[in-house]
C-alpha cells in the first residue's frame, strides 16, 4: 500500500479473530524469519487461543521485514505481527499491546488512561441540544446525560436552571431587590384567580350547619380507632353522596361545552410549604371516611415535603376550602377553573338557635357555595345546599 | 412462581410477555379470548385488511367498467373481502401463538382473576403466583350516551368483523378514527354513507388542518358530514339529534353504526378493593407503568394514556424492562396516529393548538402535496405535509401529514423528534426524488428561505 506521499509502505499481518469469543492468543512458533522470502498464502507462524492452535498465512508476497512479537508472546486479536515488503524497506514501528500479564503496569495504566480521555471528550447529543447549549453559553462537557447516553435538551435545561438559580442567589445577597416580581406558584394563582374572576359569572349561595351530629361522630369514630377524623374528611364525604345527584355542581365548562363526570373527585385546597396546593381525591363517593382523612394527611405531609405532584392535582371536579381552623366565620371562595363550584367552609361556634320554639345552644358552622351561574341557577344549587345541609345534619340519611 | 404474570394477550400484552422472556423472565401469559386482543381479532388488522382488499374491488370494479369487461357471475364478490380478511387475521393469530410458544412463554386460555398484587386465579381455581403483575386488559366499545331501540338496532365496530354486509346506506354516529376509516370502507362497497359527529370537526383530536383536509377529501366523495350534531336517540331506523343550530332533525337509514369511543376492561377489575387507583376505571400509572399498588403494572387502553396499538407495545416493554431492572421511562412524545382512509393521515408530537399553548410563538410551515412530483405521478395530488417548530431553536414540535402513504411517511416526523432533530437539520437531509417524503424536506425548508417547488 502505499501512503500519503505516494511512497509504497509495507503491509502488517495481524493476528485474525477465529472466532466470536476469541479475544487473544499465544505465539509460539514462527515458521519464517526476518529476511524470508513470502508468497501470499505461506504459512507464517502457529499460534494458541484456549479453544484451539492455528497458524496465520501471510495475505501479501514479499520480503518478511519484521517480526513485532516474540515466542511465548500473548497478544490481543488484530494485533499486527510481522510486516511484508520489499527488500530494504523500512517498516514503520509498531508497538504491540501485549494482553495479560505480559503488560508493566504503567504501560497497562497509561494505555487506559488514553483509551476513557478519548472517549470522554466526545460529547454525545442531539442537535437541539448542542443548540440550546450554545446559545446560552452553557459548557455540555460538564453535563450528565440523564438516560445515561445522549444529552437531551432536557439535560441541558435543567443544567441552566441549576446554573441560574446559583447565579439568583448569590446577586440578591449583593443588591436587595427592589420590587419583586411574583414567580411559581404565586404567580400561576394570581392568573388562575384573575381568569376565574373574569370570566366566570359567580353566584353565592350561604346557609348554616348544625354539626353537633358531626361532633358526636367524629367522637366515636376517635374512641373507636384512636383516628382524629378531621371535619375536612367528614364535609367531602357527604359533599360527595349529594354531589351524585347534581353532576354540574362537579362538572368542567370548557369551551362551552359542560363535561360531567360519573364519580367525585375532590379538591382539597390546602395551605403548606408550596404554598396553596389543591390535591384531588378521586372517587370520593364511594371511599371509606378513614381512607379519605388518611389521604389528606398523606397529601398535606407530601406538599409540605414539597414533593407534591401535578399527578396528585389533576382530574379535580369541585374544590373544598375549610377555613375552620381560624377565626373566620364564612368567606366566599373563588371557582377554579374549569370547574363550576366552589364550597367554603367557616369556623364551628357555639350559637344560640331557636328549635320549636326553644332556644338552645348549638355548633353551628357556616358554609358558602360559589357557583358558575352559566351552568346552574339558583333553584337548583338551593336544591343542592338543602340536601346537603339535611345530610350534614341528619348523617343517617348516608346510609340511604 | 412466575417473575411476571400477564393478564390480557393483546399486542400490550403479548410483546411484554415476549419481552420479558428475552430478558431471560419466567413468564405466565392468561388471554380468555383470542391472542392479539382487540387489534388483531377486532381492530387495526381486520380494519385495514378490509380498506385494503375493499379498496382493490373498487378500483377493479371501476378498471371494468372503464374498459368496457362485463364481469359474469361474481368475478370478485364482497364476501371475499371478508374471507381474506379472516385469513389474515388466523394467520397472524397463529403466529403470535407460535411467538409465545417458541419463548418458552405459559400461555392460560382462561379467565383471570386479578386476586392480589402477586396472585391471578382462573376459573378452575389454578393459582398463578408472580413476583410481578402486569394488568394488559384493554378496552372494549363503550355503551352509547343516547338512547337506542335496542342492541341489535345498531352495529358496532365489533360486528362489522363477524359478518359482512353491503347495506345500501349508512349513518356512522362518531367522526373520529374508527368512524371515518369505517366511513372509507362502506365507500368502497357502494354503500351511501353519512357521517355525524358531536364536536365542530371531524377528528377533533387531531390538527386542525387534518380535520379540515379529511373532511374535504370524504365529502369529496360524496359522503355527507353533519358536524357539531348531538344525536339524542336512534330508533328503529330513524336517527334523532340536534344539529349545530339547534335544531331537531331525523335522519333515516337502512344502518346505523355507533362509533363513539371505548371504555377500560380494567372496571373488571377489584381496582378500589386493591387500591389501584384509577380515573373511571382507566388505572393511574405513572412513566413507567407502575400503579398505586406495588408489584402491579398497567399497559395499554387500561391506562388510557393512548388508546393505540402500539403505544400499548411500547409501554408493554417500558413496564417489563423497568420490573427487570433494565428499564428507563416511556419517552411517548412522539407516538404516532394514522387514519387509513385512502388519503392517509399520519401525525405525531403536538398539534398547533397544543404547540401554541408552550410555544405561543412557535411557527408552522405547510408544504402541499400538490407540488410534489410522486404525487403527481401516482395520482394523488391532495393533502399537505405541516411540520411546527419553535421560533427559537427551530425544535420540531410536531408533524402532521395527510398524502397517500401517510402512515409511512410520518416516521420521519418521529424519528426528527426522538432524535430532537431541529428543522434545519431536516431541511439538509437529501430525500430520493421522486419520492412523496421530498414533501417533508420542503417543508423543513420553509423555517428558513422557503421551499423550492412552492412558493407562497
Amino acid at each position: 500500500m502505499r501512503n500519503e506521499e505516494g511512497i509504497i509502505m509495507a503491509h502488517d499481518v495481524i493476528l485474525p479473530k477465529l472466532g466470536l469469543t476469541m479475544t487473544k492468543a499465544t505465539i509460539f512458533q514462527w515458521l519464517k524469519k526476518v529476511g524470508d522470502l513470502v508468497k501470499q498464502g505461506d504459512d507464517l507462524c502457529e499460534f494458541e487461543t484456549d479453544k484451539a492452535t492455528s497458524t496465520v498465512k501471510s495475505d501479501f508476497s514479499g520480503t518478511l521485514l519484521k517480526i513485532n512479537c516474540e515466542l511465548g508472546d500473548e497478544v490481543p486479536v488484530f494485533t499486527a505481527l510481522c510486516s511484508i515488503g520489499e527488500a530494504g524497506e523500512t517498516p514503520l514501528e509498531k508497538t504491540v499491546t501485549l494482553s495479560g500479564s505480559n503488560v508493566p503496569n504503567h504501560v497497562k495504566q497509561a494505555e487506559a488512561g488514553k483509551a476513557t480521555k478519548e472517549y470522554a471528550s466526545r460529547i454525545i447529543a442531539s442537535p437541539l441540544a448542542k443548540k440550546v447549549a450554545k446559545a446560552n453559553n452553557i459548557n455540555l462537557s460538564g453535563i450528565k446525560p440523564a438516560n445515561g447516553m445522549r444529552i437531551t435538551k432536557r439535560d441541558v435545561e435543567t443544567a441552566y436552571l441549576a446554573a441560574s438559580t446559583v447565579k439568583m442567589a448569590s446577586s440578591t445577597l449583593q443588591k436587595p431587590l427592589d420590587s419583586q416580581v411574583p414567580s411559581g406558584n404565586r404567580k400561576v394563582i394570581a392568573q388562575k384567580m384573575t381568569l376565574s374572576k373574569q370570566t366566570i359569572p359567580h353566584a353565592y349561595f350561604k346557609t348554616e350547619v348544625n354539626m353537633q351530629r358531626l361532633q358526636e361522630i367524629r367522637e366515636i369514630v376517635y374512641q373507636r380507632t384512636g383516628i382524629k377524623c378531621g371535619y375536612t374528611a367528614l364535609i367531602a364525604r357527604t359533599l360527595a353522596s349529594v354531589l351524585m345527584k347534581y353532576p354540574e355542581l362537579h362538572a368542567w365548562y370548557l369551551d362551552e361545552q359542560l363535561h360531567t363526570f360519573n364519580g367525585v373527585n375532590i379538591g382539597i385546597a390546602m395551605d403548606t410549604a408550596m404554598g396553596l396546593v389543591v390535591p384531588v381525591i378521586s372517587n370520593v363517593e364511594i371511599t371509606g371516611l378513614l381512607s379519605i382523612e388518611s389521604q389528606i394527611g398523606i397529601m398535606k405531609a407530601k406538599a409540605n415535603a414539597r414533593q407534591l405532584a401535578v399527578d396528585d392535582m389533576q382530574d379535580g371536579q369541585i374544590t373544598l376550602s375549610n377555613l375552620g381552623m381560624f377565626a373566620v366565620d364564612e368567606f366566599s371562595a373563588i371557582i377554579n377553573p374549569p370547574q363550576t363550584a366552589i364550597l367554603a367552609i367557616g369556623r364551628i361556634t357555639q350559637q344560640a338557635v331557636v328549635h320549636q320554639e326553644e332556644i338552645h345552644i348549638a355548633p353551628i358552622m357556616r358554609m358558602v357555595m360559589s357557583a358558575d351561574h352559566r351552568v346552574v341557577d339558583g333553584a337548583r344549587i338551593g336544591s343542592f345546599m338543602t340536601e346537603l345541609k339535611d345530610m350534614l345534619e341528619i348523617p343517617e340519611l348516608l346510609l340511604i | 412462581m412466575f417473575d411476571i404474570a400477564v393478564l390480557g394477550g393483546g399486542p400490550g400484552g403479548y410483546v411484554a410477555a415476549i419481552r420479558a422472556a428475552q430478558l431471560g423472565a419466567k413468564v405466565a401469559l392468561v388471554e380468555q379470548d383470542d391472542l392479539g386482543g382487540t387489534c388483531l381479532n377486532r381492530g387495526c388488522i381486520p380494519m385495514k385488511s378490509y380498506l385494503h382488499n375493499g379498496r382493490e374491488y373498487m378500483e377493479f370494479l371501476r378498471y371494468a367498467k372503464e374498459n368496457g369487461f362485463s364481469l359474469q357471475g361474481n368475478a370478485m364478490p364482497p364476501q371475499s373481502i371478508f374471507q381474506i380478511k379472516n385469513k389474515t387475521v388466523d394467520a397472524l393469530r397463529r403466529s403470535v401463538t407460535s411467538l409465545l410458544k417458541q419463548r418458552g412463554i405459559d400461555v392460560f386460555h382462561a379467565k383471570g382473576e386479578l386476586v392480589s398484587s402477586q396472585m391471578l386465579r382462573l376459573e378452575d381455581g389454578t393459582k398463578i403466583q408472580a413476583k410481578d403483575i402486569l394488568l394488559a386488559v384493554g378496552s372494549r366499545v363503550s355503551e352509547p350516551p343516547f338512547r337506542t331501540a335496542g342492541r341489535s338496532c345498531y352495529w358496532t365496530s365489533d360486528d362489522m368483523f363477524l359478518q359482512f354486509e353491503v347495506p345500501e346506506n349508512i349513518v356512522i354516529i362518531g367522526g373520529g378514527v374508527i368512524g371515518v376509516e369505517m366511513a372509507q370502507h362502506f365507500y368502497h362497497l357502494g354503500t351511501k354513507v353519512s357521517i355525524i359527529e358531536y364536536a365542530d370537526r371531524l377528528l377533533p383530536m387531531m390538527d386542525h388542518d387534518v380535520s379540515t383536509g379529511i373532511c374535504e377529501y370524504l365529502e369529496g366523495l360524496g359522503i355527507a358530514i353533519k358536524c357539531g350534531c348531538a344525536v339524542q336517540s336512534i330508533q328503529q331506523d330513524m336517527v334523532v339529534y340536534q344539529d349545530n343550530q339547534c335544531h331537531k332533525k331525523e335522519e333515516a337509514f337502512k344502518r346505523v353504526m355507533i362509533c363513539t369511543g371505548r371504555v377500560s376492561n380494567a372496571d373488571g377489575l377489584p381496582l378500589d378493593q386493591l387500591g389501584i387507583k384509577h380515573n373511571r376505571y382507566f388505572i393511574k400509572v405513572d412513566d413507567q407503568m407502575h400503579t398505586s399498588v406495588e408489584h402491579i403494572y398497567a399497559i395499554g387502553d387500561a391506562n388510557g394514556r393512548s388508546m393505540q396499538a402500539h403505544s400499548a407495545s411500547a409501554q408493554g416493554i417500558t413496564a417489563v424492562e423497568n420490573i427487570l431492572g433494565v428499564g428507563k421511562p416511556l419517552d411517548d412524545r412522539a407516538v404516532p396516529q394514522c387514519v387509513y382512509t385512502d388519503l392517509e393521515v399520519g401525525c405525531c408530537g403536538m398539534t398547533e393548538e397544543q404547540a401554541r399553548k408552550q410555544y405561543p410563538n412557535c411557527k408552522t410551515s405547510i408544504f402541499p402535496m400538490q407540488s410534489n412530483g410522486k404525487a403527481l405521478v401516482d395520482g394523488q395530488v391532495r393533502g399537505f405535509v405541516k411540520i411546527i417548530a419553535d421560533n427559537k431553536y427551530q425544535e420540531i414540535l410536531g408533524m402532521h401529514i395527510v398524502a397517500a402513504k401517510a402512515a409511512e411517511l410520518i416516521h420521519t416526523g418521529v424519528v426528527a423528534i426522538m432524535g430532537e432533530i431541529t428543522a434545519d437539520l431536516l431541511a439538509d437531509c437529501i430525500f430520493a426524488h421522486p419520492t412523496l417524503s421530498e414533501a417533508i424536506g420542503e417543508a423543513s425548508r420553509g423555517f428558513n428561505d422557503g421551499a423550492i417547488h412552492h412558493h407562497k
